[in-house]
């Protein structure tokens, strides 16, 4: 009987499978850690006694019959993803999420990634350079009501590595999908979204309120509500998205004043404009108290379930990228303008100037961005540009004002890319930043060898070329050696690093990370 | 558009239209005291780490006496290295004719809660570590609690306590002040507990299947001073940085019941990592109340 139950069993498994499609993705990093004291990698576990560490995750997808079902297995041994400093070793099952449509009707259960309108009051994300991984573990339920507007709520607990914050994170979203006239075409949204804390988070609430003096006392809520509105309208040779988002009044943390029970808002909107040979796009972001997070008492990158678009632009110079900000969800207000011009197919000219403060015109960012992209000499691509920037340390990195006085730094780049034949290609990076602060002057070079599609070789150097002697004794090197080869799906890589210290950021997000020296690999792998 | 608001505003009112309650223990009007202050110094030197034993005990668990025996022992082996606390709980029964006095309260439960429910009595747990998927460690042949206590024992804490107590007769009020000086740089968020235990009540016990009718119970958790899960130690500063001294003042009244003279304050500074996951208890310091 036995027999006959796993051959049916058997029979119709693969009967299933050969109607559906299994995909799914692997990713591998191996760590060997190098003590080096001159750059202050050294004095933690990782480089004293581990020496080795890495993280993996394979992913798996079956699709079929409107039946989604996905699952990743994550493995971290010895790690340094979580924190740069510590071991985190721990494996399992790191998401799986069940869906299926049932005509209009698509329900999700298991980890849910989803976002409202660009995620202001909402995102589940996944960004592994940061570890960050807030997928909301409930139910979700989409429902398309007609080819203009679908609706959706959801209900869960946000992720954190194989557990959940034990508050409940609630949600609604309605968004339509609308032509005006032969020309236009416009997206509007709504959404809720609404969090209950649990009992354990609110006694922690409680007992810090208590420990204030008697006036600065007040009622924490358990539950948060916030609401946003948002719309992208394309209208010929234009793109505007707006968005404006309210939170009711709940204890949020605060930078010098503890927890304090606060409403918050956020206005954020981008317009753009291209024509073939010029385009403009501006965007304007206003932030006050907007702090969405499972409970107050989680900081760092820990409890959040939203994500506000940045404004600065995230440039990818190694040396620019030194000083990217982080949107703030306290108190920010910002604006960007950049435009570029194509007068021929050879010339490519792009400006851009970005200007941030806070809420109380406390100078945060400044970027003053130009670049020219030459083609014009055969076999030749050149950029040559330049950025000056101010850059508010005390704020971004919360540094001791009287030893990090506000960046300024102009910082000039040439990029020369020279192409041998449709193969083989050499790329060079020159970039010289000028400035008095932080760690003082840097310059920057690389050099980096491509033979299409297979081969990649890069060397660089980055050096502290004038350093700041309040904060660095003596000036030095940190080189990069890498090379990674790519058959197919699949790309293996090995790198020789030092790393300086600095904030590390990706997509907006930034955090701290402490210098690296050391060796690493990686596998990548999509089937 | 008349159809999406006909959707949305009744759950929009449901989740708008109830008030909440105030919240369980706010006080809005300082009746008990706490006073912060935090500051940079020189850093001190780590003292030696001591392991915080939290028992899972009840008067009517046969075999939990002679756990009681292997946690004195290990006490008297480790000098200034182990500070117990009794949760009776579970196998604790009330019956004051047969000599039976439960010593459960609702803050023993809270924080059987808050560390996991064993699978057994008599367990404990070792500095809230988990150890085979569970932070309570059953006790079994003993075997296991000796191999915790050994890997606790070889930590070193980034964290030293200094814990002094009086009573002021004249208030009827117990000022604790506990200062906690980082050693090294930590990014985990921490939080303070305080507990009173007391020692030297009487009343009967199940011992190997006999009832001992003048039992001796030590370390008994009688209350506790802050919330079961503790309080945040500047939660809002990132990383608490070598040198950073935290110091709180806190004032409580003891409850009558209590015999001030035996009674005693643990402090115990954990992690709340990981959503809550993770819970380990960095350092613990004990002092007589009065």
């Amino acid at each position: 009987m036995k027999r006959i139950l796993t051959s049916i069993f058997l029979i119709s498994s693969l009967h299933l499978f050969s109607q559906g499609n299994i995909t799914g993705d692997l990713m591998m990093n191996v760590n060997f850690f190098q003590r080096d004291t001159n750059i202050r990698a050294a004095g933690n576990q990782l480089y004293d006694n581990l020496l080795s560490g890495g993280e993996g995750w394979l992913g798996l997808r079956y699709s079929g019959y409107g039946f989604t079902g996905t699952v990743r297995f994550d493995a971290f041994q010895n790690s340094n993803l979580q924190n740069p400093q510590s071991a985190l070793t721990i494996a399992g099952l790191g998401m799986f999420s069940l869906s299926k449509e049932v005509n209009n009707l698509t329900i999700t259960a298991g980890h849910v990634y989803d976002q409202i309108g660009s995620g202001i009051i909402f995102r589940a994300y996944e960004d592994r350079g940061l570890l960050i991984d807030n997928a909301l573990f409930g139910l979700h339920l989409k429902y398309k009501l007609n080819n203009n507007l679908t609706v959706k709520a959801f209900s869960g607990q946000t992720k954190i590595l194989f557990e959940r914050y034990n508050p409940i994170i609630k949600g609604f979203a309605a968004e339509g999908d609308l032509d005006i006239g032969k020309n236009a075409h416009m997206t509007p949204g709504i959404g809720i979204v609404n969090r209950t804390m649990d009992k354990n988070s609110m006694d922690a609430i409680v007992s810090t309120v208590n420990s204030y003096p008697i006036e600065k006392r007040f009622t924490p809520v358990y539950n948060s509500f916030a609401t946003t509105v948002y719309n992208t309208l394309n209208a010929g040779d234009f793109t505007w998205y707006v968005e404006g988002a309210l939170k009711s009044a709940e204890a949020i943390a605060t930078a010098t004043e503890g927890l304090q029970k606060l409403s918050g808002n956020v206005i954020y909107s981008t317009l753009g404009f291209a024509k073939s040979k010029f385009g403009i796009n501006a965007s304007f972001k206003r932030t006050e108290n907007f702090v969405m997070r499972s409970s107050p008492n989680e900081s760092l990158l820990r409890g959040i379930y939203n994500w506000q678009p940045i404004i600065a632009q995230i440039r990818p110079q190694r040396l620019i990228a030194r000083y990217t900000p982080p949107s703030q969800d306290l108190s920010e207000m910002g604006g960007s303008v950049s435009t570029y011009i194509t007068p021929n197919d050879n010339l490519n000219l792009t400006f851009s100037y970005t200007h941030i403060n806070t809420l109380n015109n406390d100078p945060l960012y400044r970027e003053a961005f130009g670049e020219v992209e030459l083609r014009s000499i055969k076999n030749f691509i050149f950029h040559v540009g330049t950025q000056y920037l101010i850059y508010n340390q005390v704020l971004y990195q919360s540094k001791e004002k009287a030893l990090y006085p506000t960046i300024h730094a102009l910082t000039p780049f040439v990029e020369v890319v020279y192409k041998f034949n449709e193969k083989k290609s050499l790329r060079t990076e020159i970039q010289y930043m000028n400035t008095k602060q932080d760690f003082g002057s840097w310059a920057f070079a690389l050099f980096e060898f491509n033979v299409a599609p297979k081969w990649s070789l890069a060397m660089s150097d980055m050096y502290n070329i004038t350093p700041n002697k309040v904060h660095v004794e003596n000036a030095h090197h940190y080189p990069n050696l890498f090379v990674a080869y790519t058959k197919g799906p699949n790309r293996f890589t090995a790198q020789y690093v030092k790393q300086v210290e600095g904030i590390n950021c990706t997509g907006g997000v930034c955090r701290y990370e402490p210098a690296f020296s050391g060796f690493k690999m990686g596998v990548t792998s999509t089937f | 558009m008349k159809k999406i608001l006909f959707y949305i505003t009744p759950f929009a009112l449901l989740l708008f239209a109830c008030k909440e309650q105030i919240p369980v223990g706010l006080d809005l009007n300082g009746n008990t005291n706490s006073i912060d202050t935090t500051y940079l110094a020189t850093p001190e030197t780590p003292l030696l780490k001591k392991v915080c034993i939290e028992e899972s005990t009840g008067n009517k668990c046969t075999n939990c006496p002679n756990a009681t025996l292997q946690l004195e022992d290990m006490i008297s082996n480790h000098p200034n290295r182990i500070i117990t606390m009794a949760i009776h709980h579970g196998l604790e029964e009330d019956i004051p004719l047969q000599g039976y006095f439960s010593l459960e309260n609702q803050d023993a439960i809270d924080l059987i809660d808050f560390i996991g429910q064993p699978a057994g009595q008599p367990a404990a747990t070792f500095d809230r570590t988990v150890v085979g998927g569970a932070a309570m460690i059953l006790r079994g042949d003993g075997g296991a609690w000796n191999a915790a206590l050994t890997t606790q024992l070889a930590k070193v804490s980034p964290i030293n306590i200094h814990l002094t107590s009086s009573y002021d007769a004249g208030q009827d009020k117990v000022n604790t002040i506990v200062k906690i000086a980082c050693t090294d740089t930590t990014s985990s968020n921490l939080m303070l507990s305080l507990f009173v235990i007391e020692n030297g009540l009487i009343g009967a016990q199940l011992d190997n299947g006999v009832k001992v009718p003048d039992y001796v119970f030590n370390h008994v958790l009688r209350k506790a001073i802050t919330p079961v899960i503790g309080m945040p130690l500047l939660n809002t500063i990132v990383l608490k940085e070598k040198g950073r001294v935290i110091q709180k003042l806190i004032s409580f009244t003891p409850d009558a019941i209590w015999n001030k003279d035996k009674c005693q304050i643990v402090a115990i500074v954990h992690r709340n990592d990981n959503g809550g996951a993770i819970k380990e208890v960095l350092q613990v310091e004990e002092v007589n109340m009065k």
